[in-house]
């Protein structure tokens, strides 16, 4: 990321369709050459979000730089930008050589520089031999490699996408999403797509915006996204989580600052006891609070044995789901609470019966107090 | 052509005996001659064709075509935004759009003709408008003059435009607008490029029904002509109805269908050129 002008750069933008609030005040800066995912359910105003950028929406107030430069009213043939449409919307009257050569045909671009710039857009996507099929004729991975050439011959200042690897099947999406990293590190703009596949949104970008009824809940890193959820909506969207609903019992007195701003406390939660967390400075015996804890994080110990970590909890496993490398279980406390914990599978280690009683334990650290 | 499969049958027996058996009775009917008193010789004579080639049927066949050419024009221009409208309408109105576009059909086509005999008429409502406006101090001749012709065909032919556009304009995905829009077209150089190129398989439908059917008509140019406008279908007609030389009837039939299926073929090579 340079520190010049942010690629993109959202300001208070709304937009509405008719009653219905489509985007509600949005805030954003994305970085040059970040790749950024615009994460959210269905509905949450992400593809909104992306046409506005796009120039297919202008919005009802709010103001939409690219590149430092105001755009919120400008027509899309006139943006800097491009986009990957999400069935790619390629044009079936036409050929892939003249698919890809469109944008450029366009911009009245000298016929030389149309065909060698097609050809080299082809090339980049590993296609130069297919230029006179029809679309039709080619594979839904080849024809995602003729959206993005035929986006990226323009030279762009920032490409979008739009739900880019929804119409492949599993197997290419997950070889796909290695090549779209490449291609983004090869060309070195910005890229910005839109998604409701959070594991699509944890693999590819750089940074995640997660969105929910128009507005961001939160952005940042897929890991910090995942590892520190702002909201109970995105720690429940993004991955899997045990939300532990409590109260603030006793807040230990601060002993050293390095604790980055946070506190040692215990809580009492519903259907686990007493258990011990790190909540934000200021937080006060009485609040109440709602913890998430990853059920990777939980590590479960045969009943009897020797307990290794500061939380734990005697339960029983209710079911075991045996994936190969993980085996993921459901195990109900004594006091009637479900947890989901997932453990990395090992020969050393037999996976568990339902029935099976177990002590389930967990660091302070690892359940983190997100808002409502 | 391959070999017909056992589902064709019935298909093929359908054309047989609604289209091949008739077609074979006009075949026959045009080598025979008329009798002294309108009845038929049969036998195997040219003469019914050899007639086709004077100057007079000459002329109203070429006519014909220009008025069938012209109305195909007019409603493609007028059709193609109604149905550009109704595509893009929500898609809960869209069938009540359409609905309004069929609801002449619910009634018979003479009747729609009387009553616009009715509105251009020296005394209708179109005369009365034009006076009240001061654009016309006397009643202006509108019925029975070409132009009366012209707006009757568009009127009559409008729907059978309209339709099959809509049905093409209807499946066409807004996505590729967008595309053409992000990749630098103005909106009319996206409707160039994208939307009319995808549009025309429905615009070659429509221009094929309204332009056959329009050669074949004779009921338009008769009421709002007032007979002084002859196209083929009226020349047709009169051998069959009025004049009984069913022979030579049956020679500007096949003539007709001559120039249809030439028209056709010249399309369908222009389609496939491209």
């Amino acid at each position: 990321m340079s520190a010049a002008v942010p690629s993109i750069e959202l300001k208070g933008v709304r937009k509405r369709f008719g009653s219905a609030v489509a985007v509600d005040g949005v805030d954003l800066t994305i970085g040059d050459g970040e790749f950024f995912a615009l994460l959210g359910p269905s509905g949450c105003g992400k593809t909104t979000l992306l046409r506005m950028i796009a120039g297919f929406e202008f919005p009802d107030s709010g103001r939409v730089l690219v590149e430092g430069k105001d755009v919120a009213r400008v027509p899309p043939n006139e943006r800097p930008v491009n986009m990957v449409f999400q069935h790619y919307a390629l044009f079936p009257h036409m050929t892939v050589a003249d698919n890809v050569a469109f944008g450029l045909r366009m911009k009245r671009l000298p016929q030389d520089e149309v065909v060698d710039r097609a050809a080299e857009g082809l090339r980049t996507v590993r296609l130069e031999s297919l230029g006179g099929r029809y679309p039709h004729q080619l594979s839904g991975g080849q024809q995602q490699r003729v959206a993005l050439a035929r986006a990226l011959v323009n030279r762009p200042e920032v490409l979008l996408l739009d739900e880019p690897l929804a119409a492949l099947d599993e197997r290419l999406r997950q070889d796909m999403r290695v090549e779209l990293k490449a291609l983004q590190a090869k060309v070195g703009i910005s890229f910005v797509f839109v998604t409701h596949d959070q594991e699509e949104a944890l693999a590819l970008a750089d940074r995640i915006a997660v969105m929910r009824a128009g507005r961001i809940e939160q952005v940042g890193t897929p890991q910090e996204v995942y590892e520190a959820p702002a909201t109970r909506f995105v720690a429940d969207f993004v991955g899997v989580s045990n939300l532990l609903p409590g109260a603030v019992v006793e807040v230990e007195p601060l002993l050293m600052e390095a604790e980055g701003g946070t506190r040692r406390a215990l809580l009492e939660v519903g259907g686990l006891g007493r258990v011990s967390a790190f909540l934000m400075n200021g937080a006060r015996a009485g609040d109440s609070v709602t913890l998430c804890l990853r059920p990777e994080r939980i590590h479960l110990a045969s009943d009897g044995s020797e307990a290794e970590l500061e939380n734990r909890v005697p339960g029983i496993v209710q079911s075991t789901v045996f994936l190969g490398g993980e085996v993921r279980y459901r195990v109900m406390t004594a006091s009637g609470r479900e947890l989901d914990a997932h453990e990395i599978s090992s020969p050393l280690r037999p996976v568990r019966r339902p029935g099976e009683r177990v002590l389930v334990q967990w660091r302070a650290e690892d359940a983190r107090p997100v808002r409502e | 052509m391959s070999r017909p499969a056992r589902l064709d049958w019935p298909a093929l027996g359908w054309q047989a005996v609604f289209l091949g058996v008739p077609l074979a009775l006009i075949a026959a009917v045009s080598v025979a001659s008329r009798g002294p008193y309108g009845t038929l010789e049969w036998g195997l004579g040219l003469d019914a064709y050899r007639r086709l080639l004077d100057p007079l049927y000459c002329s109203v066949f070429a006519r014909s075509l220009a008025l069938a050419g012209l109305n195909t024009i007019l409603c493609a221009v007028l059709a193609y935004p109604i149905a550009y409208w109704i595509a893009r309408a929500p898609r809960k109105k869209q069938g009540l759009l359409v609905l309004l576009v069929l609801i002449p059909f619910w009634t018979n086509v003479l009747v729609r003709l009387y009553a616009w005999m009715f509105i251009l008429g020296r005394a209708g409502p179109l005369n009365a408008m034009l006076q009240a406006a001061g654009l016309a101090q006397e009643p202006v001749e509108v019925l029975f003059t070409p132009g009366a012709v012209v707006l009757g065909l568009v009127y009559e032919h409008l729907p059978f435009m309209i339709l099959p556009l809509y049905a093409t304009l209807e499946k066409i995905d807004w996505a590729l607008v967008d595309a053409a829009r992000d990749l630098y077209a103005t909106p009319a150089q996206a409707f160039w490029r994208v939307t009319l190129p995808l549009s025309r398989p429905g615009l070659a439908a429509g221009s094929i029904l309204v332009f056959v059917w329009t050669l074949g008509d004779f009921v338009t140019p008769d009421i709002l002509g007032g007979s002084k406008i002859v196209m083929a279908g009226n020349l047709i007609h009169q051998q069959y109805l009025v004049l009984r030389d069913w022979p030579f009837g049956s020679a500007l039939s096949f003539g007709l269908m001559a120039v249809v299926g030439a028209g056709l073929a010249l399309a369908r090579r222009a389609e496939a050129v491209r």
